[in-house]
């Protein structure tokens, strides 16, 4: 069953038994139920001792039809499905959604002009999002490396940003809070305090989060060299997000594509150098992370200095939404990589197709190449440095 | 490098084999970033056109799209998704004819250009030739659209379902799909109350 | 044990009783004692590594029961695990599956016997003391194979497999780590180790370079001989599920788990009579009115809290750098300090 099965041979000269013996290669499920998957994911995995010989990931667990309720749905009304695909950073999901649906009002001529202070709404909270979600991928990747420390010290800071959020929208997971034209309610002034507040003590934290994991040596150990995905491997697997920058791209749509108001702020594309390894390993992916929840707050501060006292949340919108014949393919920048919405118009008020190009679904096909020849706790090392959220993966 | 470029170049090499584009017609774009329809047996060859001479290194997304009650018109009629009779069985519903199609979003990082590449097949014969030899990532994406619309790709070393169970009957993103009531006797969600709460020896009776 | 003795033949009724029968209640005494001390101790450390984890992570702990801190929490524990169902998995090893739980209790239950908590309270005096705790917390590793393979799970099989490696590989380390102390001492005896400390501080072992880099080298292997964080290997919840007891519930899991702050207890307390001093204060004044238990458990107690401590800083090592660790850096280290130590002593005599 599980032994090496002992083949007896006629034993002639001693040493002879040894060379029949016969070894067989241990499969073993990982998942869905085991607590360094993120979820429902199932890896199926052969080894040999600690070493893993394939991987294979079964995905689907959490596979709620979304894209099939898209075909019933009106443009508004799906906006509530795409919290539930990365429901770690749920406004940004909501975002990339509403833009897409924007960009297809604006190639037919239906154009929307988001008012201006919508906009820095928009990316005030979209990047408060960013954090949230690097801050959970930060603290699970110190409980993969078996480190739990990390994890509540992030969480602590999340629930900060959580109360941002209720204060803002009322919800503190899924929040609904864009819509197509801008936003669904204004920022209250003491929530607007509160993101002043956590612009001032965050970077404190994140000083306190590297010294506690980031310049670990084990933690180095453990993450340096392994799991390396390179440029070409990043880019054939259509690998996105921290994943591609980690393997030294600088690909970030914000500045490349320049949606919504990007261009008015300064900020850096952190990108992995291996500083303590091979560029394109876990380390790397991690600390590109790290880096990035440095310049989300940097553009969350510009934000806030160059926002508009107050303004129009909405633009002007149509009751009913009904698009013409047409199709779009919008990208935005997630925390998890470049989410896209394929949307298919046939002039309904619903959409006649709706396809998610989620990012950690491909991230996640890339573990087939990384994961074979890995030792099992490699792989636990390298599924969590993808950052999978499987909400989104499954959809 | 514009779309424009891009589909003057494919149309020099290819040929009649590029079927059309979508284009501004009325001052209006109908498919941003602009599609190219290629005839299926060329599908392979200018995917690797694509990669190795325009620079388009990365697949962005392959989608599935059924055509059947697509109103060109631009009326858009509302298609009944899928309903239960009164018993709890699916209403069954009428084979569609509309074409399948696949698309498939490229980007280019050497000069930043987007292209869809699409090709439309029958209903009766969806067979697509697989790209996955030209992006890796294609499939893990042909799998999802195999799974959710049955287009086989052939060439393609791994085509299994990866979203459903292996054992799930027919392609579910199909618009003349009948969703079924139940799965290995477990009543689905959203099946109708009479199938969901009749306990298991009663539903067999009827059955 | 001999101080119970003592006490039975002065009591009053337990006069006139054969010397046979007088020293099995003695036996009984102490073992009832150490076994109580063991199960409420290791509930006490439980406790600590909560609000110590509580305090390293910005949160409370237990906070209701008992209503001071939750002190009560490991009894409410306690109650909760012996109400919970008993589950077996279908094809386990029956035997081994409850064995294994049973002998990595009694694996870390024994090695108290020779902790010299005071001159006189000692369960037995053995001459060969340090060496009868290292093989009887070697047990637990039987344990943790008969848990791995009864389980009849994929994962705590892994679970077990690592655990042997690692314990087995980590005993020497440790025995050869404590051999220039025993060589300085000339004895094996645990009281008498702590003896040979007597007086101010600095006559403490620790304070003695060579026995310093002892000092160091058994920490370290104690932490991997008692599975913890950074090598926990054997567990790794991240990884192996819950390693070796996946698939334990109840009072099973429980004997697992006093087990494992029992082991904690001992490896520290050694620490503690070998290196630190014993029952001695480090300054011969104190030493005459201070209680001696309290001076060795309270030294063991801060041992125990700082491997709680460093459970919650640092990740875990992978398997083969722990190994590399054990096999070329500690091993090594340790000859070639029990070799000086040597050369040392046969130049000055």
């Amino acid at each position: 069953m599980i032994l090496p099965k002992l083949q007896h041979a006629p034993a002639s000269r001693p040493g002879d038994r040894a060379r029949t013996m016969k070894s067989e290669l241990l499969h073993i499920n990982m998942g869905p139920q085991h607590p360094s998957t993120h979820g429902v994911l199932r890896l199926f995995i052969t080894t040999d001792g600690e070493v893993v010989h394939s991987v294979t990931p079964y995905i689907g667990y959490l596979h709620r039809c979304a894209e099939k309720k898209a075909e019933g749905n009106t443009y508004h009304q799906y906006i509530v499905y795409t919290d539930r695909m990365d429901y770690l950073s749920a406004m940004n999901s909501n975002w990339g959604y509403c833009m897409a649906v924007e960009k297809l009002m604006e190639i037919n001529g239906m154009g929307v002009e988001i008012p201006e202070y919508a906009e820095y709404v928009r990316v005030i909270i979209a990047e408060l999002n960013r954090i949230a979600s690097h801050l959970i991928a930060f603290g699970t990747y110190g409980l993969d490396i078996g480190a739990m420390t990390p994890f509540f010290h992030a969480l602590r800071e999340r629930e900060a940003i959580l109360n941002i959020f209720e204060k803002v929208c009322g919800a503190r997971l899924m929040y609904s809070y864009y819509v197509v034209g801008g936003v669904k309610w204004d920022i209250p002034p003491d929530a607007l305090e509160e993101i002043e507040l956590f612009v001032k003590l965050f970077p404190d934290k994140l000083r306190e989060y590297n010294e506690l994991l980031t310049t670990n040596k084990i933690f180095v150990e453990r993450t340096a060299n392994v799991g390396v995905i390179d440029e070409d491997l990043a880019v054939a697997y259509g690998c996105t997000g921290p994943v591609l920058r980690g393997a030294g791209v600088k690909w970030d749509l914000r500045k490349d594509q320049g949606y919504s108001i990007y261009d008015r702020f300064d900020f850096e594309i952190p990108v992995g150098g291996g500083d303590m390894g091979t560029v394109g390993d876990c380390w790397d992916r991690y600390w590109v992370r790290m880096l990035e929840m440095e310049q989300s707050l940097a553009i969350v501060e510009q934000a806030l200095q160059q926002m508009p006292r107050e303004g129009e949340i909405m633009a002007e919108m149509p009751r009913r939404l009904k698009i013409p014949n047409s199709e779009v393919f919008f990208r935005s920048e997630c925390p998890k990589g470049e989410l896209g919405f394929y949307i298919l118009s046939d002039g309904g008020d619903v959409p006649f197709r709706c396809k998610v190009r989620s990012p950690a679904f491909h991230n996640l096909h890339v573990i087939e190449e990384v994961g074979a020849g890995q030792m099992i706790s490699d792989l636990v090392a390298t599924v969590g440095s993808l950052d999978l959220v499987l909400g989104e993966i499954d959809r | 490098m514009t779309p424009a470029e891009v589909e003057a170049g494919l149309r020099e090499v290819f040929g009649d084999r590029i079927l059309s584009s979508s284009a501004v017609e009325e001052g209006r774009d109908t498919a941003w970033p602009r599609r190219i329809d290629v005839a299926v047996d060329a599908l392979e060859e200018v995917c690797r056109y694509l990669r190795d001479s325009q620079g388009f290194d990365r697949l962005l997304c392959v989608s599935g799209i059924d055509y059947e009650g697509y109103d060109e018109s631009g009326k858009g009629k509302h298609i009944e998704i899928s309903r239960y009779e009164e018993d709890g069985s699916p209403t069954p519903t009428k084979p569609g004819s509309g074409d399948l199609a696949v698309v498939y979003h490229l980007h280019s990082r050497a000069h930043g250009g987007e292209v869809a590449i699409a090709a439309r097949v029958r209903r009766t014969e969806p067979k697509v030739p697989s790209v996955g030899q030209v992006w890796p990532t294609a499939l893990w994406a042909e799998r999802e659209t195999y799974d959710m619309y049955g287009i086989e790709f052939e060439g393609h070393p791994d085509l299994r379902r990866i979203l459903l169970p292996e054992d799930w009957e027919g392609f579910p993103l199909r618009k003349d799909y009948a969703m079924p009531s139940r799965y290995h006797d477990v009543p689905l969600e959203g099946a109708p109350l009479a199938v969901r709460t009749s306990p298991r020896e009663v539903r067999e009776e009827k059955e | 044990m001999e101080a119970f003795q003592q006490m039975l033949s002065q009591a009053g009724w337990a006069q006139g009783m054969q010397p046979w029968a007088l020293s099995g209640l003695a036996m009984l005494f102490a073992g009832g004692t150490i076994l109580g001390g063991v199960a409420v101790g290791a509930m006490f450390f439980i406790w600590t590594e909560r609000k110590v984890a509580g305090y390293i992570q910005s949160r409370y702990g237990p906070m209701y029961v008992g209503h001071f801190h939750g002190v009560l929490q490991s009894i409410a524990d306690g109650v909760k695990l012996l109400l919970k169902e008993d589950i077996w998995p279908t094809d386990a090893d029956k035997f081994l599956f409850r064995i294994a739980p049973l002998l990595v209790f009694t694996g870390a239950f024994l090695s108290f016997v020779v902790l010299p908590f005071g001159p006189d309270f000692v369960g037995a005096s053995l001459d060969i003391g340090l060496f009868y705790a290292f093989a009887t917390s070697s047990l637990v590793v039987m344990g943790v194979i008969a848990a791995g393979w009864g389980s009849n799970n994929k994962w705590s099989l892994y679970g077990a497999m690592r655990g042997a490696a690692q314990v087995i590989s980590y005993e020497i380390p440790l025995g050869l780590a404590v051999l220039p102390v025993v060589m300085s001492v000339g004895s094996l005896n645990l009281g008498t180790l702590a003896e040979a400390q007597r007086g101010w501080l600095w006559s403490w072992h620790l304070f003695n370079p060579i026995f310093f880099v002892s000092f160091v080298i058994y920490l370290i292997s104690s932490l991997a001989e008692v599975n913890r964080v950074p090598f926990d290997l054997p567990e790794t919840e991240s990884e192996l599920v819950s390693g070796y007891h996946t698939e334990y519930t109840g009072m099973k899991f429980a004997f697992f788990f006093l087990g494992e702050y029992a082991d904690m207890f001992v490896v520290s307390a050694i620490a503690v009579s070998v290196f630190l001093g014993g029952w001695y204060t480090g300054i011969p004044a104190v030493d005459a009115f201070v209680p001696a238990p309290l001076v060795f458990i309270l030294k063991s107690v801060f041992l125990v809290f700082v491997q709680i401590w460093l459970r919650w800083t640092l990740p875990r090592l992978r398997v083969d750098q722990l190994m590399y660790v054990c096999w070329k850096v500690f091993i090594p280290l340790s000859l070639a300090n029990l070799f000086i130590y040597g050369l040392i002593r046969s130049m000055v005599g």
